[in-house]
């Protein structure tokens, strides 16, 4: 079973990642790289249009559960749907920087686990949107390990 | 459970007043939140419970975006309302704390409250919680930018305002 298959299963353990319109890829490289398609109800400020940051935070939560899924997937298998619900490690707390203002465009978004440890892991997340170099939101993301 | 009516806990120099909805995000609209109430420098909130906003299908908690969501928001609309309506709110940063899981087919509640207010900063600490505000599932702290833009908030400024004048 592949990585992304196994990503998608976590993926449709979560009911507000598919709200959210949410999707995964890999690319060459195998780098997951998240997708969160413009929407008007992910707006904040319907003047300017800016994105909500609930919307923002929301997507970055969501990257994060899923590389952080993807990396334990080694010890656990999440060769189904139900497997993915039970994969999903619980939220501590987040801490979320918003960078720049986010336009009404799609959100990309790539998670780099910091450290896996025996009770908590630690996860980066960026988000970006028409340009990978000038990061729109950051966050860092405390998750403790679903029971096994 | 998941259709009964929000009602907002009574709590000390809180006028619950359910109104001001078209102050609302669209995100805010987009995930059932409802402005409930207000004080100094201060907002309540509430959300339904719905199966879309969960984050584990096996548990029916709803997801931690979500909490966060509504905190943003919450704080967002306490800012405005704190600056007396001058000035639109971007998010700078914020930081939540999951305490324990959001119980599952429960109402949802969010008090935002603007601890100090700078030039250009306001500075919120929030709690979102089922039934108890002593028991919180969730307490947000972080900072909004005060004229972050050239846009006017109209939109959150006349419902407040006619509130707090009346």
């Amino acid at each position: 079973m592949g990585d992304l298959d196994l990503i998608k299963n976590v993926l449709a353990a979560m009911p507000y990642a598919a709200k959210l319109g949410v999707t995964a890829q890999l690319d060459d490289t195998g780098r997951l790289v998240c997708t969160m398609p413009f929407h008007e109800n992910h707006i904040g400020n319907a003047q300017l249009p800016a994105l909500h940051g609930g919307s923002l935070a929301s997507f970055l939560e969501i990257t994060a559960i899923l590389q952080l899924a993807r990396e334990q997937a080694a010890i656990q298998q999440v060769d189904s749907i139900e497997a993915g619900r039970a994969a999903i490690p619980l939220p501590v707390n987040v801490t979320v920087q918003y960078l720049r203002s986010a336009r009404a465009l799609a959100c990309h978004a790539e998670a780099r686990v910091l450290k896996v440890g025996r009770r908590t892991s630690t996860v980066f997340c960026q988000l970006w949107q028409d340009d990978e170099a000038k990061p729109v939101t950051s966050m860092t993301g405390v998750f403790i390990q679903p029971k096994t | 459970m998941s259709d009964s009516d929000l009602k907002f806990p009574d709590l000390p120099g809180i006028d619950i007043t359910p109104v001001f909805q078209d102050s609302r995000s669209p995100m805010g609209q987009n995930i059932g939140l409802v402005y409930m109430g207000f004080g100094d420098k201060r907002i309540c909130t509430g959300l339904k419970w719905h199966e879309s906003l969960v984050g584990n299908a096996e548990t029916d908690v709803l997801h931690g975006g979500v909490v966060t969501a509504m905190i943003d928001e919450t704080a967002g609309g306490a800012s405005v309302l704190a600056t007396e309506h001058k000035f639109s709110v971007a998010t700078v940063d914020l930081r939540v704390d999951y305490m324990r899981p959001a119980a599952p087919h429960q109402n949802l509640y969010c008090t935002a409250h603007i601890y100090r207010l700078t030039e250009r900063i306001a500075f919120f600490n929030a709690q979102a919680f089922n039934d108890d505000p002593a028991k919180p599932i969730a307490v947000g702290t972080g900072t909004f930018m005060l004229g972050a833009n050239a846009s006017v908030p109209d939109i959150l400024g006349s419902p407040f305002k006619a509130q707090e004048d009346g």
